[in-house]
């Protein structure tokens, strides 16, 4: 992220969370930070507690948040400065992983007539190939609850849709024919052959080395019986070099929806050009 | 191949219970906001730095980038760092730290550092990576600091060997590695039994004596890359400094030791220049500075050091200082001691006399100097007393200044040094403030009093005269003649060429110095408990002595290992 785009990652953070923004300009942003951020972000867990205790009134803080190193202010007010390393930031991030983790959304409809919405289950996955080195990869993937259907990437295809926290009037949800048990079992599956099919070259070459790495440690330690466990736990820590790969789960959620992903993709996609297109004063289909 | 993939599966139990009870359900907005702050903490290739756009206010030299990022993708986090001095091997440790902890490949580590060093270190993985390291003080830190910074000497000791032994570390740092070059001792023994995956060790001296001790520093970090001792010795040692198959040695060295030289990166340093100046006291000065040193020498054996509960080392040095720095410490003096107390007396004597003293010396040739110098200056003294006085006396005189010490906070100190910078000629600092803020852009040190302690002094001409300084570097000793200050000066600090040493050397060389109590004490004990003036001398030259052919070595054996 660069420093606009933390700058509106924390103004929409602030925004969630109620904060009063009491000033702001393209490089700060000062606020009085509502009880349930400060709480979150402010690492201030025995001042809560007091409160608590007393039954006083909770002061949050005011404070104010600078995306630009040279930004200073004559006045004596709190400042931190936002990068991508700041504490705060990671402070921020974790509210948001914490809070944002379990999603249930319905497609919105504003027709009278009556519809069905098909479940689909949502699952961010973030895969990591670890050795001594690591590497992730963003793997968004939506499996549909009723036919089995997977579409990964699945993420950018739900910014086509308006979602709601209510079923829409006249609307009725399909009951999934999978559980959430057996649609992992099916993901994961799925998951395992693509895995399967990647480049694997980095794997090979650490167990290569790690093989000829214990083969360095066992020559070194060959005629000394006295160090045996010195060697065994030389051994145990190169195996924690092992080449592996670890699929978790950012969130998830589960989507109710009336028109398929891809369809709704497309249809969206040419409502954009023939828009685009009248726009320009022509006619796409002539 | 087959590789074992891991399926987390902590979320299905929670998920099945929200379809369950149909809730609750979390915001659109926060899955939008955890996504997204999850997107831009992932690292999608395995050869970069991550850490680099994690750094705010800093930037690390392109030598240091390559040292961590070879340690982390080529030596596969397991190499001693051993850049010669004042390159900044803990910059490269920081980073190699901090890009594993974004990568969550190190979640847990240990830093052992000599004690001396372990706030610094602390200070700055928290001020420059942002890494919330801590240093241990108490028992139950061992167990629950992910980050924590301790000396060897604490860590190896029980009840804590028992606790570093029962952690399993991602990464373990050891400074100053050098005292881990004999396999018979107990540090080696310990970090040895020390479990850990990743491993740095820095030393700017990877050789001492020995070339042996090349091979049993590698070989605690990976055993067998350099065979076992007998097919070392027959492959490459031709006597105990020299090598033979250079090549095939260099070869393996280069895949576990990094060692950038200055010469090689074409980093030089600008120039030192030192002025010293030994000034007359005034006939009043003069007089104050016998009584109290009499003073000092009578009651320093009777009282073990301290009258009145305050140090009368300390006294002696406030005293080569200011009037005022000397005046707080006999009048508080005066008001603890007993009524009617010899002692009492004596110290309202010494009080009397420094009513006597009209003029300050050293003041007046700092004021000639500064007016000299017609450039941003920057005033180093020990005391908070003289600091203050300096900084009226500047006012009268119609010369900018502002005060800085250790006592400021985060935000007053960049506050200070940002007035300096733009509206102040002066910045007039206590020691204890110098530590963790840039001052490159000055160049002109004033020393108006010298520390006892040539670490402190080194600490001083660092702030400015490293990496990113432009221009020469000018250092003004002030001190008066025939006062301690002036012994120290002439025959510790000259004799061993402080004032040309590179930042670090010193500390690596002290480090080898083996003393039982710390430099300052020697340096006291040499003062206080000598009979006479010329036994001082004498005892004062011996240390220099010592300390200049425990150099001489560290550079023979840099051009060894150099070779």
């Amino acid at each position: 992220m660069d420093k606009e785009e933390l700058y509106h990652y924390v103004m929409r953070y602030l925004n969630a969370r109620d904060c009063t923004i009491l000033e702001q300009s393209p490089s700060h942003i000062t606020t009085r930070l509502s009880e349930a951020a400060d709480r979150e972000i402010m690492n201030r867990p025995y001042y809560w507690l007091y409160v608590e205790r007393t039954g006083i009134e909770g002061e949050p803080m005011e404070i104010t948040f600078t995306f630009d190193p040279d930004k200073t202010f004559d006045d004596k007010r709190r400042t931190e400065l936002i990068h991508l390393g700041s504490p705060r930031l990671h402070l921020i991030f974790e509210a948001c992983q914490k809070n944002g983790r379990f999603i249930r959304l319905y497609q919105e409809s504003s027709m009278s007539k009556s519809g069905a919405l098909t479940p689909w289950l949502c699952i961010n996955y973030k895969i990591s190939f670890i050795s001594d080195q690591k590497k992730d990869l963003f793997y968004p993937l939506g499996f549909n609850l009723i036919n089995g259907e997977i579409i990964a990437p699945f993420d950018k295809l739900l910014d086509h849709y308006c979602l709601t926290p209510k079923i829409p009037d006249y609307h009725f949800t399909l009951a999934p024919i999978f559980s959430l048990k057996s649609a992992v079992k099916r993901i994961e599956l799925y998951l395992s052959q693509y895995l399967k099919q990647m480049d694997h070259s980095w794997a090979v070459e650490a167990r290569q080395r790690l093989k000829q790495e214990a083969e360095l440690i066992r020559s070194f330690f060959e005629n000394d019986t006295e160090r045996e466990t010195i060697l065994k736990r030389r051994l145990a820590e190169l195996e924690e070099y092992e080449p592996r790969i670890e699929v978790a789960a950012i969130n998830l959620g589960l989507f109710y929806l009336e028109t398929h992903p891809l369809e709704k993709a497309t249809h969206n996609l040419k409502a954009e050009r023939k828009n685009i297109a009248s726009a320009a004063g022509t006619n796409p289909n002539q | 191949m087959d590789i074992p993939i891991l399926f987390k599966h902590d979320w299905l139990d929670v998920m099945e219970q929200k379809i369950k009870a149909d809730g609750p359900w979390d915001q659109l907005e926060f899955f939008q906001l955890a996504l997204k702050a999850t997107k831009s903490l992932l690292v999608p290739d395995f050869n970069s730095l991550a850490c680099l756009n994690h750094l705010n206010d800093f930037k690390p030299y392109p030598h240091q980038v390559e040292a961590a990022l070879k340690v982390i993708t080529e030596m596969h986090g397991r190499a001693i760092l051993a850049d010669e001095v004042g390159l900044g091997k803990t910059i490269e440790a920081g980073l190699i730290l901090k890009e594993y902890m974004i990568r969550g490949l190190v979640k847990k580590a240990l830093i052992l550092v000599p004690a001396s060093l372990v706030l610094q270190w602390t200070k700055e993985l928290n001020q420059k990576f942002s890494i919330p390291a801590v240093a241990q003080r108490k028992e139950y830190m061992w167990k629950q600091c992910p980050i924590l910074v301790a000396s060897l000497d604490t860590a190896k000791r029980s009840p804590n060997r028992e606790h570093v032994l029962e952690q399993e570390y991602d990464l373990v740092i050891v400074d100053e590695a050098h005292k881990l070059k004999n396999p018979r001792s107990k540090n080696y023994e310990f970090m040895l039994q020390v479990k850990k995956k990743y491993f740095l060790l820095l030393t700017a001296t990877p050789i001492q004596n020995e070339i042996d001790e090349l091979f049993h520093l590698v070989s605690l970090l990976r055993p067998g890359l350099l065979g076992e001792s007998g097919t070392f010795s027959n492959r490459f040692v031709q006597g105990k400094r020299r090598t033979k198959n250079n090549a095939q040695l260099q070869a393996l060295l280069n895949k576990v030791m990094i060692r950038t030289r200055r010469k090689d990166q074409g980093i030089i340093l600008t120039n030192r220049h030192v002025y010293d100046f030994y000034l007359d006291l005034s006939p009043e000065e003069k007089r104050l500075y016998e009584a109290v040193t009499a003073f000092v020498k009578e009651y320093y054996h009777e009282k073990q050091g301290q009258a009145g509960g305050f140090s009368l080392i300390t006294l002696q040095k406030e005293v080569c200082s200011s009037k005022e720095a000397a005046f707080f410490t006999l009048y508080n003096m005066f008001h603890k001691l007993p009524e009617h107390s010899p002692l009492r007396e004596k110290v309202g004597g010494l009080i009397e006399i420094i009513k006597e003293v009209r003029e300050h010396t050293k003041a007046k040739k700092m004021l000639e100097l500064i007016k000299e110098i017609n450039d941003k200056v920057i005033v180093f003294t020990a005391y908070r007393a003289t600091q203050d006085y300096l900084q009226h006396i500047l006012h009268e005189n119609g010369i900018s200044s502002v005060p800085f010490r250790g006592g400021f906070g985060r935000n007053k100190k960049d506050w200070m040094t940002d007035l300096f910078q733009k509206k102040a000629q002066v910045l007039i600092a206590t020691e204890a403030g110098g530590e963790g803020i840039n001052l490159q852009f000055c160049n002109h040190i004033i020393n108006y009093d010298l520390p006892w302690n040539p670490m402190r002094m080194e600490q001083r001409i660092g702030r400015v005269h490293r990496l990113g300084q432009t221009r020469d570097v000018y250092i003004y000793n002030l001190t008066t003649k025939g006062t301690v200050e002036a012994h120290i000066l002439q025959l510790l600090y000259e004799k061993i060429d402080l004032f040309e040493m590179v930042i670090g050397e010193l500390d690596d060389i002290l480090s080898r110095l083996n003393l039982s109590q710390s430099l300052e004490d020697n340096i006291a004990e040499i003062i206080f408990q000598s009979e006479s003036e010329r036994e001082m001398e004498i005892k004062l030259e011996n240390l220099s002595a010592c300390i200049r052919s425990l150099k001489d070595n560290l550079h023979q054996e840099d051009h060894l290992a150099a070779e």
